[in-house]
């Protein structure tokens, strides 16, 4: 399938993702609608609701699509924690998946059909 | 001795790092003859520069897609990236990627790196194993190592810096590069320094509204120092190109001008602009609100000297930022027999140093394995270390450009979060400094717990000893001289079980 543009195909002012452009590697499934050149989508669930995800994607770059920027409550004074520096370095991004982990989001990539929840330990003082 | 050979566990030579010091020092060190292991946390090689697109076509190829401007960002036809992958498919590099360093010792003929795999040790552990049977090897031996271990970014806290929406500007510019996603539909890029300008092009390309680029330093001081880079066309040339993006957008860049403040119910939504003076001090009267849904602040990289830390090497700070770095000789030589160090972990630079440096560690590591002999080493280092040194100069210009002031500690307020982990606040560590005598970061630490937690103070660090310098009075502390952290990543209990015991989950 021929690259396409994509922010072309995309109008939605508020959809954050971009598809980068198409490297002429071939056709790619799930080509088709705003998200072209992604491949397929799969969903997992968080908090309660249905995320979809594109394969490579990590679990914060699919939840910050989805709209979910606080990703957990801080120990001690229980203060919203999203995405900080993308890079797995300050932990302020922690999930659990499949009641494993507590993972980064920003590093561990979004799979099908599984359970990511808030990672939420209150802390004394 | 390969890594093919019977003790998979015991290789000659060993890169810590993907980016672009690690991939030029192991294809130098393999075109000398010697089997080179690499070993990166990420699921791709590439580093913050060469990050690759984890999804979409072309998924893993480090830079082979850039950001949609190709701002800031490695490209396709890079020489380091093409002579890697090249030495990855002979099989002269053996990359073990989504594998990190976790501890790591010198000892007499060599070092024993302890490794726990994963895109994160808790994530796709098993499918990584089955694909790769010699992952599972927790334990790598290896007679010399180079450390290549990067920076990340530095940010100064303000208030409101731990909502969700504030982001550094290195995330930013990850999640657009390996992810293809926005931070959101209308930010502002602030902090100070080069790399700023990038992020914001970068992210205009994509579609978010950037409100605003905030440069905290004065234009005056940065134009002083103009003449010094202006012998540097390739990098003037590339700072025009993004400030030509910039106008296009409409995007207004404004210098002496911080975020002092986010707010918002939950997550940011709107940030405080403030002119700053010439000391980085805040002036009264000047601040605008500004509604956003991102921020993204960077005020540089800061070092990553963890892993040289535990293995001994001694640290010296940065003469530029103050930051504790690996002290290294001519030859990328730390003070440790064999283990050598290149690219951010040595002092920050950019990626251009970096691959100077790590070409240098690649020969002065074959060199202590006998590969080469002197002579060789002498000549084949000969253009790397004028490069080099040429390179060095003009990141130090830069750095005195960007050079801080120290007023901007004004802008936090009481309760603003200094440590993130241990949610310690300002009021808290001006206590331990004016109260309770702590005349550093070590003890105000101990007093406090700031910089206990997770990220080993890697968040504020910096903040934290320019606090004790302005509420003792007393010059920055040398920070070099700080302790070392236990472990450098979360590892899966039984990668621990072998080790201290008492290391609990914080
Ligand atoms: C988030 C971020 C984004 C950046 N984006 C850009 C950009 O777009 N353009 C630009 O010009 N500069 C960018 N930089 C600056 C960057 O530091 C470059 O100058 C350059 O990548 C430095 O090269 P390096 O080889 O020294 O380190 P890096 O490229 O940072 O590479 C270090 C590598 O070491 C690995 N590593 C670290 N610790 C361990 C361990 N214990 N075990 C195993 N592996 C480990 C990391 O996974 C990483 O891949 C960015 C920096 C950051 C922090
Ligand atoms: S966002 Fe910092 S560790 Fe994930």
């Amino acid at each position: 399938m021929p690259a396409r543009d994509q922010r072309g195909a995309a109008p939605d002012p508020t959809d954050l993702r971009v598809t980068p452009p198409a490297e002429g590697s071939g056709p790619v499934r799930g080509d088709d609608g705003p998200h072209g050149g992604r491949g397929t989508p799969f969903t997992f669930r968080h908090d309660g609701r249905t995320v979809t995800a594109y394969p490579g994607e990590t679990i914060g770059a699919a939840l910050l699509a989805a709209g979910v920027r606080a990703l957990r409550p801080s120990g001690f004074d229980a203060r919203p924690r999203g995405l900080f520096c993308g890079i797995g370095a300050c932990f302020d991004c922690l999930v659990t998946v499949d009641g494993d982990g507590p993972v980064r989001a920003c590093l561990a990539a979004a799979a099908p059909d599984t359970e990511v929840e808030v990672h939420d330990v209150p802390r004394q003082r | 001795m390969s890594p093919g050979s019977a003790d998979p566990t015991r290789v000659p030579a060993v890169v810590v790092g993907a980016g672009p010091a690690g991939m030029a020092a192991a294809v130098a060190l393999a075109e000398t003859g010697v089997p080179v292991t690499v070993l990166d946390s990420y699921p791709h090689p590439g580093g913050q520069y060469h990050r690759p697109r984890a999804v979409g076509p072309g998924a893993g190829r480090a830079g082979v897609v850039a950001a949609p401007t190709g701002a800031g960002t490695g490209t396709g036809d890079d020489p380091t990236v093409a002579a890697f992958r090249h030495h990855l498919a002979v099989g002269t590099v053996h990359l073990r990627s989504s594998t990190t360093v976790w501890s790591a010792s010198a000892e007499e003929g060599g070092c024993t790196l302890r490794l726990t795999t994963g895109t994160d040790p808790a994530a796709g552990t098993a499918a990584h194993a089955a694909a790769d049977p010699d992952r599972d090897a927790a334990l790598l031996h290896a007679e010399v190592v180079i450390i290549a271990t990067g920076a990340t970014d530095r940010v100064l806290p303000f208030p409101g810096w731990d909502l969700p929406g504030v982001c550094t500007a290195g995330g930013a510019q990850a999640l657009l590069k390996g992810q293809g996603i926005r931070v959101g539909t209308r930010a502002v890029v602030a902090g100070s320094g080069p790399f700023l300008l990038p992020v914001a092009a970068a992210l205009a390309e994509a579609g978010t509204t950037v409100a605003a680029v905030a440069e905290a330093q004065h234009a005056a001081v940065i134009a002083r120092a103009a003449p010094r880079i202006a012998g540097h066309l390739d990098v003037v040339t590339e700072g025009l190109g993004y400030a030509r993006v910039l106008a296009r957008h409409r995007v207004p860049v404004r210098h002496a001008t911080a975020v002092t403040a986010a707010a918002g119910d939950g997550r940011v939504e709107e940030v405080t602009l403030q002119r700053l003076d010439e000391q980085w001090r805040p002036v009264p009267g000047t601040e605008q609100r500004v509604a956003v849904d991102a921020a993204c602040v960077s005020f540089g990289f800061v070092p990553q000297v963890g892993l040289p830390a535990l293995l001994g090497c001694a640290l010296t700070s940065d003469p530029v930022w103050g930051d504790p770095v690996v002290a290294v000789d001519s030859h990328q030589h730390t003070c440790v027999d064999r283990v050598f160090a290149a690219g951010e972990s040595t002092g920050v630079g950019g990626a251009a140093v970096a691959v100077e440096e790590g070409a240098l560690a690649g020969l002065a590591a074959a060199h202590a394995l006998g590969a080469i002999d002197v002579g060789a080493l002498r000549d084949r280092g000969a253009p790397h270390r004028r490069s080099r040194a040429r390179k060095q100069a003009f990141a130090a210009t830069l750095g005195r450009m960007y050079r801080r002031g120290d007023g901007w500690v004004h802008w936090l307020a009481d309760d603003t979060l200094i440590c993130r982990c241990e949610e310690v606040d300002h009021a808290s560590v001006r206590h331990a400094v004016t109260a309770l005598g702590a005349v550093d970061q070590r003890s105000v630490k101990l007093t406090t717990r700031c910089g206990m937690g997770r990220c080993q103070a890697r968040m504020c660090g910096d903040a934290v000893a320019a606090l004790v310098a302005h509420h003792s009075g007393a010059p920055a502390d040398d920070r070099a001289a700080l302790s070392t952290p236990t472990v450098l990543a979360p590892v899966r209990l039984r990668e621990l079980a072998a080790l201290s015991p008492e290391y609990e989950e914080p």
